[in-house]
């Protein structure tokens, strides 16, 4: 099964060539050019991760982060910065983001981040239906 | 001591180059991050023709105008590349010389231009109305950007998104005004004005300029002397 990214940054012409490259590498790319469309594509659909500009327009991506992980605390969101800071960094991680990487990126990195972003997205739903199933047991009495 | 203007504030010995370094420090942190986009896109097209050629090597042939379409948006990535350390190249310059006579028109279309990353990120459009004017002001060159860039700043961090912020300057008796308009200005300009003389009170003082509210237009206008009294 392909990971599915939803790729977010306010430059289309960066948005355009790295989802070429990552569907050459059979990533199942959607792009979205601002943190406002991005918070409407989360809610239609599920993605292994979300890769999402630190600095853009109006909601910049810390603020974008929050949202997203309000709307989806599961959510695998991995910042890309034009200059990574520890602080930034930190910020980051404390509001749940799962990595940073700074640009420009190495894709061949970047693919593993969003593979592992899939993985961790998979223990979390098996995690949840294992709950959901030992809830049932346990109300039911079987 | 540093020249009392005539906004009557008193300057700190230090007022204005700790000012500056501020001012520096913003649109340095501006400039090198427009520039990481830049390379960031040039380096995805660099990727994508690694990718090509991989293709090729393993019997895919390559469509040329594909070829042609990278190497244009590499192109243009360089092209704005190139704008953006040319007016890196003429900010840093701008330092040299502490007195200076400065195309005011000139001096406010390069404000618009370093201050465009800035206004782009809170949605805020700048329109600069005085384009094809040219007059002239012996000044502080330096200074008198970072006043116009805090005036600027200060509105840009006001208004809401979506608004167009517009910058012009007029020549008067005393030297010339610079103006910076916006038509949601109304309920804020006293909090933008405060805020200016708040950040800028030694600019001020060493440039002999005042900013106030112009009565007739409702726009925060700059009056700065044809000639400053140091010259």
């Amino acid at each position: 099964m392909s990971d599915k990214v939803l790729l977010v940054d306010d430059e289309t012409d960066f948005l355009e060539v790295m989802a070429e490259r990552m569907k050459a590498r059979e990533i199942d790319v959607t792009t979205a050019a601002s943190a406002k469309d991005a918070l409407s594509l989360i809610e239609k659909e599920s993605y292994d991760a979300v890769i999402l500009d630190l600095q853009m327009p109006e909601m910049n991506g810390i603020e974008a982060l929050k949202a997203l992980k309000s709307k989806n605390p599961d959510i695998q969101v991995i910042l890309l910065t034009g200059h990574a800071t520890v602080q930034k960094g930190v910020e980051a991680m404390k509001l749940g983001a799962m990595d940073l990487v700074e640009k420009p990126a190495d894709l061949k990195v970047l693919a593993e981040k969003i593979h592992k972003a899939h993985a961790k997205k998979m223990v979390l739903i098996e995690k949840k239906t294992e709950e959901k199933i030992r809830s049932i047991i346990t109300q039911k009495g079987w | 001591m540093a020249p009392s203007g005539s906004s009557g504030m008193s300057v700190p010995e230090d007022g204005p180059t700790s000012c500056g370094l501020q001012f520096f420090g913003a649109v340095s942190a501006s400039i090198s991050h427009e520039l990481k986009n830049a390379i960031a896109i040039v380096n995805e097209h660099a990727g994508l023709l690694e990718d090509l050629a991989a293709l090729a090597e393993r019997g895919r042939p390559i469509d040329p105008k594909r070829l042609k379409q990278t190497a244009a948006q590499i192109a243009r990535q360089v092209q704005r590349a190139d704008g953006i350390i040319r007016n890196m190249n003429r900010f840093a310059h701008s330092i040299d010389d502490p007195i200076k006579t400065v195309d005011l028109p000139e001096m406010v279309c390069f404000l618009s231009a370093l201050a465009e990353r800035k206004a782009t990120m809170a949605g805020v459009v700048i329109e600069v109305v005085c384009r094809d004017a040219s007059f002239s002001v012996q000044t502080r060159p330096f200074f008198l950007l970072n006043l116009l860039w805090l005036c600027l700043k200060s509105l840009i961090e006001t208004i809401p998104s979506g608004a167009v912020v517009q910058l012009g300057a007029d020549p008067n008796d005393r030297g010339v005004v610079v103006w910076l308009g916006c038509e949601h200005l109304n309920r804020s300009v006293e909090t933008i004005l405060h805020a200016v003389r708040e950040q800028a009170g030694p600019l001020l003082c060493a440039l002999e300029a005042e900013v106030a509210i112009d009565g007739t237009t409702g726009r925060i206008a700059l009056s700065v002397p044809k000639i400053i009294c140091d010259a």
